[in-house]
């Protein structure tokens, strides 16, 4: 599956933090550098197993525990629509 | 557009307010903060909850909550002969320099200060101050908030939550306007240090250390 950025969300880069904007809520959320990365895989077009990997390579962790946390950031940007499932 | 409150009622235009009010200390009260922070949004500017004085060209920004006290710490600072730059309410430009504010400074009765009462509003007294001759680029800047149990210096998106934090109005006016926030923020942290302490706790000591931390 991939991802896209919602046209109401505005993302602010700060060292290797980011900073998403809600523009129709004015709701701001902070991302750590886990989740930052994870957003900027899946941002461009990367899938779940690229975030994984990506996710792998920065913070040397397991796979397995780079997966947990890929899926469960996953959920938490599209419950807050800060990221968009694409249309199958 | 409208603000109200029980007892005075603000009519705004970008060009002009008229005030309907019974009480005339609570219409100022009101007319230099929260009203006066809607009038500048209109104008392309954000206020924060802040104060700044300045001393020797270095300009420290004190934000806050009502009550964390920043008016208090600014006037201990007032002492050794800074300058008041601003109180209440702290307005930075894109070069983050501190826009001139009124020459007072508003403290709770029990602070120690000498004739230069002008009134009482709302419970604090408003006391003038020497004021700066003209606006100055900000230094540093210390955020007093009840969730730092010391002095910690904030960086990335800490900081920006902090400033965010502080804004004037949360709730935006107008589309783009927490955008315009977030940038405001954004180019604070970049060229500003911020410390977050605990809420009046900080010594003249401490401020002026905080402040030739950020000249360096």
């Amino acid at each position: 599956m991939s991802y896209q950025v919602p046209p109401h969300i505005e993302v602010r880069v700060v060292h290797d933090e980011l900073v998403v904007l809600d523009t129709r809520t004015a709701t701001y959320h902070a991302l750590n550098p886990a989740a930052s990365l994870i957003w900027a895989v899946l941002a461009e077009g990367g899938s779940q197993n690229a975030a994984v990997d990506a996710l792998v390579t920065r913070f040397r962790i397991t796979p397995e525990r780079a997966r947990v946390d890929v899926e469960s950031t996953i959920r938490q940007l599209t419950e807050g629509a800060l990221l968009d499932p694409d249309a199958p | 557009m409208v603000l109200a409150w029980p007892q005075a009622r603000f009519e705004l235009t970008p060009a002009r307010v008229i005030v309907d009010a019974e009480d005339r200390d609570l219409a100022v009260s009101l007319l230099l903060q929260p009203v006066w922070s809607v009038v500048l949004a209109w104008r392309g500017s954000e206020a924060l909850h802040g104060a700044a004085i300045e001393h020797n060209g270095a300009t420290l920004g004190i934000l806050g909550r009502s009550g964390a006290g920043k008016s208090t710490a600014a006037h201990r600072l007032l002492e050794r002969d800074w300058c008041l730059v601003s109180d209440d309410m702290l307005v930075v430009d894109e070069s983050t320099v501190v826009e001139l504010g009124p020459p007072f400074i508003r403290l709770v009765s029990d602070v120690r200060f000498e004739e230069r009462v002008m009134d009482v509003q709302k419970g604090k007294v408003r006391v003038t101050a020497a004021q700066c001759q003209a606006p100055t680029r900000l230094t540093a800047a210390v955020v007093l908030h009840e969730r730092y149990s010391q002095s910690v210096p904030l960086h990335g998106v800490a900081a920006v939550e902090a400033i965010l934090d502080q804004v004037y109005n949360p709730l935006p006016l107008f589309a783009g306007q927490a955008l315009r926030r977030l940038e405001l923020a954004l180019r604070i942290v970049e060229r500003v240090p911020i410390i977050g302490a605990p809420v009046r706790s900080l010594a003249p000591e401490d401020l002026e250390d905080i402040v030739q931390g950020g000249k360096q």
